[in-house]
């Protein structure tokens, strides 16, 4: 599909002015209001998430670090002692709202990394794979073999031998989304391969480095980058499920899978410490899915819908 | 079509190898030494050696893989570090609730997507079509511990129409292990109806603007017959693709609702036996999920056969 439109804009290449891609994607946030909700919501968590020290530090918020007994399991309202808890306190005595907003930072961080960093591997195994038929076979196999073990499983085992900590999260769920990715860029390259201009570049002695540079690799971008936010979502919710499974983010990490998880035993007399946190994490997930379903039909409008 | 199904088998069996080897070396060439961690904190150097020999990690690494695969061949996991107990028993126990948890939620979350799907395309832009995407969008991102703690909280606790957690085996009572089952597979079974309500739709749509559909509805027939008998026919094959994606969804989904319904499943097993660094479980009850994993899609590809005629005559 990719193949055809790209032949197109050669034929039209001189014919029609190209619009700049930024102004594409501002059409396409005009036009679907949906991806323009979902890019605000995804903007205003990331702006709380760069400014939480400093709300902490003007003692605006309360420090998440710090764990309180005597405060422990409240419920939202006023203390004893008149401290204001909007979301109640958790098991540890800990301000839930400031683990909210605190653990934004680390779902922002870890769903951004895992989601560039697979992009980036998925897309140079998925181009290889694709391209040099030689190793596609022996790559694609080992994919499927990672890929038939499911992903929170892969990752709990990952973690449970890496030990607990973000880099390690990152790495476990690069892992598990990096294939998916390949397979993808991979089928991609498949048709482009046959595609007239690379016959064409390859008759006027490109080299395989060029040909993949030049005019492989550009191709791939807009269905990599839609699947980049997709990937965005799954991880945060993946990070989250990790850390609710005591597997993840060290417990001492104020994040949302975090607090979840030790509100866990407690949810039926203080339902706040599972729900609250959980609508945070649905909103940013929802906040994505939207963006990208918007990014999806302005980039590859055969796919809307789909995926 | 037996060529069919024999080349599929076939092409699963390297999969199933590659999944061992991955297997294999995530617990043999991971940082960290696994029979350190096994015999505890406080031990000294002998008794981390003796547990190596115990572990059989002395051995060459090729005849440990040897001895790993000959095991797994003959249905002998090994020995449960932590409690001794045979590793095949321990899975025999957790596999029925992880299986019933899976088919039921597949069940419900295919009885959902596809009505849902049809329906949507077919009412295309209505409100019906509105609401079910909207729905698809916020089962593609609400966590499933937090769908299930809000279900618990108002249908078990609040509205005490469901048991709040817990199994019984069907061995047991049937009626009670359908009555225990409902709410975390509707927990599943919602979130993974998501998927493959879009994909329905989206194919759908493309069918339904089909010459065919056009013509069998200028020959008079019922909305009914167009809709599933002309239309939806041809538009399975990319909806039974998804489902088997989905499949690794729901088996990670389960895991979590295990955990959140406290199921005595093949999750909370291997959850279980992380926190007790149990790897000889960790290992065994992740290839055998993913063994499963791989059968279900084999099976899927096979109804391709009986959905898609094409298939049948072409190999």
């Amino acid at each position: 599909m990719s193949t055809k439109s790209e032949s197109q804009d050669i034929q039209f290449q001189g014919l029609r002015p190209k619009i700049p891609t930024y102004i594409a994607m501002a059409n396409a946030l005009w036009r679907n209001p949906n991806m323009l909700i979902g890019l605000i919501i995804i903007l205003l968590v990331a702006i709380v998430a760069l400014l939480a020290p400093l709300l902490i530090a003007l003692d605006i918020l309360e420090d998440p670090f710090i764990y309180d007994p005597l405060n422990r399991l409240l419920p939202p309202g006023r203390s004893e002692e008149g401290k204001f808890y909007l979301f109640g306190t958790g098991p540890l005595g800990r301000d839930i709202f400031s683990i909210v907003i605190y653990g934004s930072r680390v779902s922002l961080f870890v769903g951004l990394s895992v989601a560039i960093i697979s992009a980036i591997t998925g897309s140079f195994i998925g181009i290889v794979a694709g391209y040099f038929s030689r190793v596609d076979d022996i790559i694609m196999r080992f994919m499927d073999g990672i890929m038939a073990i499911p992903g929170i499983l892969l990752a709990i085992v990952l973690m449970a031998i890496l030990g607990p900590r973000i880099e390690n999260v990152i790495f476990a769920l690069t892992v598990v989304d990096s294939p998916r990715t390949s397979r993808i860029v991979r089928s991609v390259v498949l048709t482009i391969k046959e595609s007239q201009y690379v016959d064409a570049a390859r008759a006027f002695g490109a080299t395989n480095s060029r040909i993949l540079m030049r005019h492989i690799a550009p191709n791939t971008f807009a269905p990599v980058i839609v699947q980049a936010t997709f990937l965005f979502a799954s991880a945060i919710l993946a990070e989250a499920s990790l850390s609710f499974l005591g597997a993840g983010v060290p417990p001492d990490i104020p994040t949302w899978g975090n607090i979840i998880g030790e509100g866990r035993i407690y949810f039926i007399s203080n339902s706040n410490i599972v729900i609250l946190p959980s609508i945070g994490l649905f909103l940013l997930a929802l906040a994505i899915n939207m963006f990208g379903d918007g990014l999806r039909d302005s980039l590859d409008p055969k796919l809307r819908g789909k995926i | 079509m037996q060529r069919y199904i024999l080349k599929r088998l076939l092409a699963a069996l390297p999969t199933m190898a590659i999944v061992g080897v991955v297997v294999f070396s995530i617990i043999h060439l991971a940082p960290g030494d696994p029979a350190a961690i096994m015999a505890g904190e406080d031990a000294d150097y002998e008794q981390v050696e003796a547990m190596r020999e115990a572990m059989g990690l002395l051995d060459p690494i090729p005849v440990q893989f040897w001895n790993f695969v000959s095991g797994v061949a003959v249905g002998d996991f090994g020995e449960s570090i932590f409690s001794g107990h045979k590793v095949s028993k321990l899975m025999l126990d957790r596999v029925e609730p992880t299986l019933s948890l899976a088919l039921i939620s597949l069940t419900i979350s295919i009885l959902i997507s596809i009505p849902a799907g049809v329906l949507a395309a077919w009412k295309m832009n209505s409100i019906f079509d509105r609401i079910v995407m909207i729905l698809a969008l916020t089962g593609y991102a609400v966590p499933y511990f937090a769908l299930g703690y809000v279900m618990i909280i108002l249908f078990a606790v609040k509205l005490p129409l469901f048991p709040a957690g817990g199994y019984v085996y069907m061995s047991e009572d049937f009626g009670q292990y359908i009555y225990h089952l409902l709410l975390p597979s509707f927990v599943l079974g919602f979130a993974g109806s998501a998927l493959i309500t879009r994909m329905t739709r989206a194919t759908m749509l493309e069918v339904l603007k089909e010459d065919y559909v056009r013509t069998a509805r200028a020959k008079g027939l019922g909305e009914t017959v167009v809709l599933l008998r002309h239309a939806f026919k041809n538009a399975a094959n990319p909806v039974i693709t998804v489902i088997g994606f989905s499949i690794a969804g729901f088996i990670s989904g389960v895991v979590i609702t295990e955990t959140v319904f406290a199921i005595p499943g093949m999750g909370r097993l291997i959850v279980e036996a992380i926190s007790q660094r149990d790897f000889q479980i960790i290992q065994s009850t992740i290839l055998i999920v993913a063994m499963i994993y791989v059968m279900v899609n084999l099976i899927i590809d096979i109804c391709y056969v009986f959905v898609d005629p094409r298939i049948r005559y072409d190999s």
